[in-house]
Parts: structure tokens; sequence; C-alpha cells
């Protein structure tokens, strides 16, 4: 083979591996979100458990109960990678249409999700029907990125059998600190405690939600370290630090372990979202209670936490993600999930379907914390905040430092 | 000298290699027929190791140089900053604190291993009953999934755990081994060197084997102390394997991720907190890609860095002669 003839086979060979890599690249470029020729949907979300599948195909085969023509199809990774892998997926080729979105995950995936404003408008949606609160936790810029179909507020479960034995009084839909405390410290005995806490910054914003305090300013900036909030979260770790009725959770506890706590009779009360309502009534074998979360003045100030569902920028056709979405969130299809998955619906209408079997104290103080209820609201950073208060939060337990310097670091770590 | 090699067949030995004063016999080539190279046929069989390399290492480490030098989310548009990454890298006191973590980690976690190693190693060749079944036993860790392993020393360190039960039984009340800043990346030490020390019992085990008897035999005759016998003729002869094992050892720690992952997530505070695990959050937690790829360059460089020095310094204590 002359070198002319070696030189031009190397150039082919070149080319066609060029080409090769082009059409490898071309063919993973995106063009919009799918909605297939049969007007199917796709639908990226968690899907950690066959539970989870279960809930989301309910959620379609309710909504075609009104739109029989409605078809979604179902996929996604499970709770945690979800977060990442949602992004990554609407970076590939074929991204999905409809997504879902925890209300205090909104901001992180601002720039996923498409302002829902003109479709509200033109498709004559009240907002009203829905829990304010939520849509405030789905408002991003101003603007709706979700249609919510739950509105969680945090209440504090409590183990009845627990109080009996001490003699205490149970607490009914307005509950003080003080009192708290000192049931607590009542319950507190040996290798019983009043309290189990998990890691993480959702709870302890809970209890300064409950005050009427937050981490984030009105403008929607981080703002850890202002007085009010760093109080409370010093008041939060005082439980196990000072009144040591709470043991100090570790780092890496995930939320089983004080969930078991609970459940076990090891500790008397847990502060947790009224989903876990129906596992807790499962594994307890006390009569378990529900009450707000403990403010100074003893009213409810619910923090809501709940999920709905978006539509992703590039989807090609938002008009049918978006009538899909309103079908799968009416009053009819959200009570039918409140009374099989156990979800505080997100249209108060449909409330009273999630009080049924469950004892009338539950309901009312589900009730008052949602009349007086905020968003658990979040920044784009609040990953980071999560992260390093899962971190730093133990040693302000421990009583090692003070929430004014661990929110400090934060703050400057996070660099907002 | 004339070698004989089959019948009718005389080969001389400067025909197949040239005497050390003469210069090499070159083969002559058919008339008229130039002679093929082994270039395309050392090309095939490089080929599959070559497209692997340049494929998983070289693009994969030249698009992480690219990407330091972006702001780059996860989804969305990506925008160059230049070396500002860097800039803020060293700005960051939390770059400095996982650094000085993960060097300690590496140097304490690799002395111990090796020491553990070595010694587990000489006494398993000593006439020991049963040392095949200890020596799978010791490397059994070292095949199971670090998660899993990880998960079972957290249940044992944790709070309520087995070693403060146990402690619990003589009356001793237990540390926060998770939870105190003073003992968390003992902690993590320890259950990594656990995990891993079997890998290096095994192959010190096979450098230990490799000692001719007779080198031993006769230096007991000659009347040595065991000391004596492990630190002038032991140590030397496995000091090829002393240094693989070293410097895998110390590569490996570089990279510790899934143990204070698990066991303590970074905390408490910053104590547990390694290079890599900050990387990892800072790219696919904190949505930070150029960030998280200026902190692996950084990684790069040190870790080569310090293996070049192992490399250099083995001269003056590594033995190839037999």
């Amino acid at each position: 083979m002359t070198r002319n003839n070696r030189r031009r086979r190397a150039a082919t060979i070149g080319t066609a591996v060029l080409m090769a890599g082009a059409m490898t690249a071309l063919a993973g470029c995106s063009s919009g979100g799918s909605a297939a020729a049969d007007g199917t949907l796709s639908m990226y979300t968690w899907v950690s458990s066959q539970s989870d599948r279960d809930q989301w195909e309910s959620f379609v085969s309710l909504a075609q109960k009104e739109d029989p023509d409605l078809k979604i199809t179902i996929d996604g990774p499970n709770f945690n990678d979800y977060w990442t892998k949602v992004k990554t997926r609407l970076s590939g080729s074929n991204p999905p249409c409809i997504l879902t979105t925890q209300a205090a995950r909104a901001q992180e995936l601002e720039g996923l999700l498409l302002p829902l404003d003109d479709l509200i408008a033109s498709n004559d949606v009240d907002t009203s029907d829905y829990d304010a609160s939520m849509l405030d936790g789905m408002t991003v810029d101003g603007t709706i990125r979700a249609i919510p179909y739950d509105a969680e507020p945090i209440v504090l479960f409590y183990n009845v059998d627990a109080f009996t034995a001490a003699g205490l009084t149970p607490p009914g839909a307005t509950y003080t600190r003080d009192q708290f405390i000192s049931d607590a410290k009542a319950l507190t005995s040996g290798d019983k405690k009043g309290l189990a806490i998990a890691p993480g910054i959702s709870i302890p914003t809970a209890w300064a939600t409950a005050d009427g305090y937050s981490g984030v300013d009105e403008d929607g900036t981080l703002d850890l370290t202002n007085s009010d909030f760093v109080d409370e979260i010093q008041s939060f770790f005082d439980l196990v630090s000072v009144d040591q009725v709470a043991n100090a959770p570790e780092a890496a506890d995930s939320s089983d372990v004080s969930q078991a706590a609970f459940t076990s009779g090891d500790a008397a009360m847990l502060l947790e979202g009224p989903w876990m309502y129906g596992t807790f009534d499962e594994a307890a074998d006390f009569t378990m209670g529900v009450t707000i979360v403990p403010s100074t003045s003893g009213e409810a100030h619910g923090m809501t936490q709940g999920s709905g569902f978006g539509i992703a920028k590039n989807c090609s056709d938002p008009d049918a993600a978006f009538k899909a979405i309103l079908a799968m969130t009416t009053t009819p299809v959200l009570e039918a999930q409140a009374q099989s998955r156990g979800i505080v619906p997100s249209r108060p209408e449909a409330v009273p379907a999630w009080a049924e079997g469950k004892s009338p104290e539950a309901a009312d103080a589900v009730n008052a914390l949602l009349e007086n209820a905020s968003a658990y609201i979040t920044t784009p950073t609040w990953n980071q905040v999560e992260t390093l208060m899962s971190q730093y939060g133990v040693e302000g337990y421990r009583g090692e430092k003070t929430a004014d310097e661990i929110m400090d670091t934060i703050q400057n770590s996070v660099g907002e | 000298m004339a070698i004989s090699t089959s019948p009718g067949v005389i080969a001389s030995s400067e025909a197949v290699a040239p005497a050390a004063d003469q210069p090499a016999v070159r083969i002559p080539t058919p008339a008229g027929k130039k002679k093929k190279g082994d270039g395309l046929v050392a090309l095939a069989y490089l080929a599959p190791g070559f497209t692997g390399f340049v494929f998983f290492i070289v693009v994969p480490l030249i698009g992480s140089l690219v990407i330091s030098l972006f702001e780059w989310p996860l989804f969305g548009s990506p925008t160059f900053i230049g070396f500002a990454n860097y800039e803020k890298l060293f700005g960051d006191p939390t770059f400095y604190t996982v650094l000085l973590n993960t060097v300690i980690f590496a140097f304490v976690y690799t002395a111990v291993n090796l020491a553990l190693a070595l010694g587990v190693s000489l006494w398993l060749t000593t006439k020991l009953k049963f040392s095949g079944f200890w020596r799978v036993i010791f490397f059994l860790p070292a095949i199971t999934p670090m998660v899993a392993n990880a998960l079972i020393w957290r249940l044992m360190l944790s709070q309520d755990g087995l070693l403060n039960s146990l402690l619990g039984t003589f009356g001793i009340e237990g540390a926060s081994w998770l939870s105190d800043s003073r003992f968390a990346l003992l902690a993590v030490i320890t259950m990594s060197v656990w995990q891993s020390f079997g890998y290096n019992v095994i192959v010190l085990s096979a450098g230990l084997g490799g000692i001719p008897k007779e080198i031993l035999e006769a230096s007991r005759v000659d009347g040595t102390s065991a000391w004596n016998r492990l630190r002038f003729i032991i140590l030397p002869m496995i000091s090829p394997s002393l240094f693989f094992t070293m410097t895998m050892t110390m590569i490996g720690a570089f990279q510790v991720f899934v143990q204070p992952q698990i066991l303590t997530q970074g905390g408490p505070g910053e104590s547990t907190n390694t290079f890599v695990l900050y990387l990892y959050r800072n790219g696919f937690v904190f949505d930070k890609l150029g960030y998280a790829s200026a902190l692996a360059w950084i990684l790069f460089i040190v870790v080569m860095l310090i293996t070049a020095l192992q490399f250099a310094g083995q001269k003056k204590w590594v033995n190839y002669d037999k």
C-alpha cells in the first residue's frame, strides 16, 4: 500500500468515525418533551417502590374515569435520585412532559418547570380551590410552577397510652411550648424519651414556623441568621442539650430511626407529616394521637409540605399536559387518593375524605394547622442547607455549638 | 558456540542475538519486496486497551478540565467563567478542611492497614493450623459490598449500638462514636481498615511465600534473632509487595467516599468530610458540576504528586534483586 493510499484510507476511517460520532450526538439531541402521536403523555416522577408506582397509576386511572382518552406513561428513579436525574433526563433525548415536584423543591427545579399562569387563565382554573399555602410553595418568581395534589402540615404524633400512664392530659388542637416541654420531661425516664428527632432542617423549620418565623426572607433569599429564626432553632436544640427530652440524632440517621423510636414506644412524641398516619397506626401497638406543632402561644400555625404536577419547559404540548394535570387533581380523584393512600388533599373541599377512619382529634389538628398555614419555603440552594444542617445539627443537639454559630456557618457556606 | 536444535538445523547464537561487542545483524528481506512492519499488528493488539483508555480515561479527563472552566448546572446552559472555580476553591475554607481530613485519613489508614496486614501475614506463615481458613476470613470483608459493611458498622457504632451495649455490660458508658468529632474520623478509619486490610494480607502473604526457605534456614543456623530476620531478610525481600500495597492503598485512601457517606454524612460538622464526598455533593447534590470538576483536578494532582513521591522514594528501600 502506498503512502498516499494509506493516508486516504486513514482519512476515510477518520471521517467514518467522525460521522458516526456526529450521528450519535444528533440522535441524542432532544426535540422537546414528548406527546406521542397517539396523544400519550409521559410523566417523570419518583418511583421508589411498588407502592409509589401504584399511587401514580391510581392517579391516572382515577383521572381516566373523567377523561377516558387520557394516556400517561410513568417512569422514574427512586425518590433520592429523582432530584438529580430529572435534570439530566430533561437534557437528554425524548424528555418527559409532566414532572412531579415537592413544594420544597420547586425553587430548585425552577429551570425545568414551565410557568403555568397562562394555562391556568386560559383553562379558567380557580386557584382558590387549592390550598393557598401550597400554591405559595409552588410559586417561583411570582409564577405557579405546579398544581399541588396534597397539602400536608407537619403534626405532632403522640402516644396516648404513655400520656395516660404518666397521668398527663393528651393535648387537643392547641399546645403551648411550655406545656409540651413539661409533658416531654414527664414522659422521659431511663431509656424512654419524650420526643424523637431526625437530622435535617425541615422539622426545625416547622418548629420555627409554628411561631411564625422562617429562614427565608420575603424576597425569597436565604436568611438563616435572622435572630428570630436562630432563637427558634436554639430552642429546638435545647430540647436535647438542656431539657434532655430527646436523644441527639446522628448525622447519617434516616427518618426511619426516629420513626422506629416512636412506633416502638421508646419515644412518646414525634414531629412528622400526616402522610405517615397510616404507617404509624399500623406499626404502633398503642393508641396514637395527633396534635399541632407546639407554639409559644399554643395556637396552630402549620407548615405545609406537599407535592404537585408540573410541566417540563421543553414539553411540546403543554395544553394537553395541563389538561391531564387538571384531570388528576379533581376533587373526586383527590378524595379517592385521600381514602386509599392517606394523602391530605390540596383541595380543602376534599380534606374531609382524609379524616374518614381517623380520630376526630387528628382531623381537628390538621384542620387547625391548614387554616393558618405557611408553605415550606426554600431557596434554590436548599439542598446544601439540608446537607449542612445534617452535618452541623449534631453539634447543636449535643450542645457543642450554638444555633447562632451553626446558622452562621451554613449561611456563609451556602454563600447567598 | 553452536546450538543444535533439531536434526539438520544448526543455529548459531549470533544468528539469534548479537554478541555484546558486535552490531545487530540485519535479517535480509526477500529481493524486491519491502519489509512489512509490525505496526498494524501492534495496533490491533493495542486497540482494545487503547480505545478504552482514550474513551474512558483521556476523554473524561479532558472533559472534566473543560467543565471546570464553566459554571455548569445539570440542566441549563453552562457559562464560561475561566479559572473562577479554582479561585473560589482556594478561598473556600471547607476545601482545606476536607483536604486535611483526607490527608489524615490516607496516611493513618495506610499505615495502620499495612502494619496490620503485615502482622497478620507473618502470623499466617507460622506453623498455624487452618491458615487457609483464616486467610479467607480476613479476606471476606474485602469482597463484600462496602455499603453493606458500612451500614453494619453504623449499627454497631451508633449511640445505642452493639459496641455501647457491650461496654454497658461492663459498666462503661460508651462514647458517641459517630457524633463526637473526637472519635468520628477514628471510627471511619477503623471501619475502613477492617474492610480492606484482608486484600493486603493476600498480597503480602504471596510475597512472604516467595522468600526461599534456604535463606531463612541459613539465617537461623547463623543464630539470628526473629527481629533481625524480619528486619534484614524478610522486609527487604518483600519490599516490592510492600511498595505495591502501600501505593495502591494510598491511592484508594485518597478516594474514600462510601465510609463517611454511610457512617457520618461527613459530620459532625466537617470532621469526617472527605475530598471525594465533598466533590460528589458539589456535583450531584448542589448542582455545581464546574466546581466539582475543579475539585477533581486538584485531587488528581495531589494523588499524582504523592504517587510520584512514592515511586521516587522506592529506590531507597525497595529491593528487586533475587
